[in-house]
């Protein structure tokens, strides 16, 4: 987005912030001003900058399930709770892995490894829309994404292109909530197939396409004037931005296939490691968020036979990007997330032999955009228990990932009940992860 | 006479509202409508208080649950205690459940009692834990952060300088370009060509030039700059960040660079240049990392670079894992150790 749009925007609240606004002042529930959709930028006091972004996009990378923090990134070597995943060292200070991860051994100086992780949600569908929105599952509303919320924030970047990628993503992963359908992710299935029907058919002409289109819009645009509201404004904007992408000239960065294959070798051709590839591909054209979900993680039992084959094609994949993002220069402005809805019991299930839901203490990734490589932050107690220094709430991991993309955390938006809410939430960024 | 107009009349002026007594009004609430199920197990038969929460005692309400605090004093939305018992009467998580929740009139007491600071006065009721009786080891408070160094290096730069106007940014973002300051306030512009970069040539960054004080970082990578455009890009004294990865660009363009104090970062991933450009690059005394991947450059190039300039970061390989091996045999190699 421009400045001159950011100005614009900022003249005028929208019809429904309006009116929710003022519905909320008249009947008594709220004492909060008008909202503008910019008030949190301009009511800022003072001359500090706490709005400057670090990163310009975000690949997130979701394990979910619940990844094993003890067999992953975490090990607690000599614990009673460690069983027989053995550790590596990393080539960071102090920084071990696991033996899962012999490639990542080698990239751990780019990373921030958030030790001290807390959810206060112990299961799948309840962990995932906490970790995605920074707010608990309700019966009565739909919270976007983060991934919505900084589109909706910041606007999209490359205006051909949407700004909001999912990769093989369930109901409860990225969404775009209560917002526009315009900020919703555009889901992909499969990144080896990049995206689908996304050219004119062959028996279609363009004259005759582009007569259609006409036609449509015409019918449209009467009834657009009729009942001019955000679901109907909604339907328009998504052939809109179907057309702006059928005929952008970077509709190629959705084909993993024109890369040489040395590069499709080191992500891997598997799930993960092409939808890798493919964030790469999307954020080089500046698309803003892009998440890849890999599942598997819920090692109730056989956790450590199954960890065997959960975690190369990470490894494989998530340093493959690293270095790639690395050596492109991509990597200062970009934000690598990995995270997971909780973590696992330290204590092992002799029966199963796996570990349980761990929402206590689990681990995340961070790396570039701004954040501080080859450290370690939180610590848990010697078997992985308990949080003992700088527990990080889910809640403040995102608004960690938020204050690195700018986005002022204190900014209310109102939900079409005219409830206010967050991008994170209560949640605080974690400052010192920068670099 | 409408709703509206009843509804406005009957609305109290907010800033002369009495100020809500906790004792006399709030407590009576919560000890009516709450505390049966968020109270002192010792006081319920061994029952645990629902969710965490006990609200018998000023110390418990202060505390709120696991989660933290439920009330924020002087903001009842920011307030989960507001939250519950304000929700639609048809939300299942209204408090108290199975009710039809407390009155509107209720509502509006602990929304105010929140808004005017949530003030106990001098009410106690059940004492908070003493020390003998702390048990899992509590976390350390979080010292604050600092500035990420970059926001201090833009503060630096942009002291004294006058912000651009509305007319400049106009006429420099053109029609392929887009101009924002790097935070909001700040005079320092964040230049880039996003939605444009395959049409993006040199005509366009030449309407840079009336910005050009202010620029502190200038993406113009894969777009289909010449050499010439970098006569532009070299009025720039205060750029930070330089990134031309992907264009065709040569050692010419990069000799050009030679005035620029400031400059961090310079891409030049997949582009022409050879090792004629080692002494320019080496002179840039700010430089703290140069992208060299996928060019000209030789290694003998690259460790005459490393030679004049060890502190600077040269990237000119990437560290990618190499290809799986496949073969049966592979199972047996590695460390990877199996459980039976």
């Amino acid at each position: 987005m421009t400045l001159k749009d950011h100005l614009r925007r900022a003249d005028e609240p929208s019809r429904r912030t309006f009116v929710s606004g003022l519905a909320a002042s008249l009947f008594g529930v709220g004492t909060a001003p008008l909202a503008s959709p910019f008030s949190a930028a301009l009511r800022q006091d003072g001359p500090i900058p706490l709005h400057h972004a670090t990163a310009k996009r975000v690949i997130y990378l979701y394990m979910s399930g619940g990844m094993s923090q003890l067999d992953t990134f975490s090990p607690k070597p000599g614990a009673a709770t460690q069983g027989p995943t053995e550790s590596i060292r990393s080539n960071a200070d102090d920084v071990l892995v696991s033996e899962h991860f012999p490639l990542m051994a080698r990239h751990m100086d780019k990373v921030c490894l958030v030790e001290s992780m807390t959810s206060n949600q112990g299961a799948h569908t309840q962990g995932q829309y906490y970790m995605h929105t920074s707010y608990e599952l309700r019966g009565t509303i739909r919270h976007p994404s983060l991934g919505a919320w900084l589109n909706y924030m910041a606007g999209p970047v490359n205006e051909t292109l949407p700004g909001h990628v999912a990769v093989n993503s369930g109901l409860y992963h990225a969404s775009g909530g209560f917002l526009e359908s315009k900020y919703m992710p555009l889901p992909i299935g499969n990144a080896g197939e990049g995206l689908q029907n996304s050219s004119r058919a062959d028996h279609v002409s363009e004259s005759v396409f582009d007569r259609r289109m006409q036609r449509l819009r015409e019918m449209n645009d009467a009834f657009r004037d009729r009942y001019n509201t955000k679901e109907v404004r909604a339907y328009g904007d998504m052939y809109e931005q179907a057309l702006a992408l059928m005929d952008s000239q970077d509709l190629d960065a959705f084909d993993i296939s024109k890369e040489p294959q040395s590069i499709r070798d080191a992500y891997g051709e598997d799930p993960f490691g092409n939808g890798c590839l493919l964030a790469r591909r999307l954020i080089e054209h500046d698309v803003r968020f892009v998440e890849i979900v890999k599942d598997g993680w819920d090692t109730h039992s056989d956790n450590f036979d199954r960890m065997g084959e959960q975690c190369p094609p990470v490894d494989r994949g998530l340093s493959a990007l690293l270095a790639d993002l690395d050596a492109r220069g991509l990597l200062e402005d970009t934000l690598v997330v990995l995270s997971t809805e909780f973590g696992r019991t330290p204590r092992i299930d002799t029966q199963r032999v796996g570990r349980d839901h761990y929402p206590k203490a689990f681990t995340c990734l961070l790396a570039g955009g701004g954040i501080q490589g080859g450290i370690k932050y939180g610590k848990t107690d010697s078997e992985g228990h308990d949080v003992i220094e700088d527990l990080v709430t889910v809640e403040d991991f995102n608004a960690t990932i938020a204050y690195a993309l700018g986005l002022p955390t204190d900014y209310e938006m109102y939900s079409p009940s005219g409830r206010p809410f967050r991008v994170a939430h209560k949640g605080i960024p974690e400052k010192r992860m920068f670099a | 006479m409408t709703l509206l107009a009843q509804v406005l009349l009957s609305l109290p002026v907010g800033v002369e509202a009495p100020a809500v007594d906790f004792r006399a009004e709030v407590l009576p609430i919560i000890k009516g409508r709450c505390v049966e199920c968020h109270q002192d197990p010792a006081t319920n038969a061994g029952k645990r208080p629902k969710g965490g929460l006990r609200l018998d005692g000023k110390h418990w309400i202060t505390k709120g649950t696991r989660s933290g605090p439920v009330i924020v004093p002087g903001d009842p939305d920011l307030s989960t205690f507001y939250e519950l018992v304000a929700l639609d009467k048809d939300d299942p998580d209204l408090m108290p459940p199975k009710s039809d929740g407390l009155t509107a009139a209720e509502v509006k007491t602990i929304r105010t009692w929140i808004a005017e600071g949530a003030s106990f006065g001098d009410w106690v009721g059940a004492p908070g834990p003493g020390a003998e009786t702390e048990s899992a080891p509590k976390p350390t408070p979080k010292p604050s952060g600092k500035l990420p160094r970059i926001v201090l290096l833009y503060l630096e730069l942009g002291e004294g300088l006058s912000p651009h106007t509305e007319e400049q940014v106009k006429l420099a973002e053109g029609e392929r370009g887009t101009i924002e300051p790097v935070f909001p306030g700040s005079p320092l512009l964040t230049v880039g060509f996003p939605s444009h970069q395959g049409h993006t040539g040199t005509e366009d960054v030449r309407g840079l030039l009336c910005c050009a004080e202010n620029v502190v970082t200038l993406d113009l990578g894969r777009t289909r700059i010449t050499d010439e455009a970098l006569e532009t890009v070299a009025n720039m004294p205060r750029l930070v960040k330089l990134d031309l990865r992907q264009t065709n660009i040569t050692d010419a363009a990069v000799s050009q660079l030679a005035n620029l104090e400031q400059l961090r970062s310079l891409n030049l991933f997949s582009t022409g240049v050879t090792d004629a450009i080692v002494e320019t690059v080496a002179g840039l005394k700010k430089l703290e990392t140069v992208y060299l991947w996928q060019t000209k450059l030789t290694a003998a190039g690259v460790r005459r670079l490393r030679d004049l300039r060890p502190d600077l970061r040269v990237v000119h390989q990437a560290d990618l894992p190499a290809p799986e091996r496949g073969g049966p045999d592979d199972e047996d190699e590695g460390p990877r150790r199996r459980r039976r």
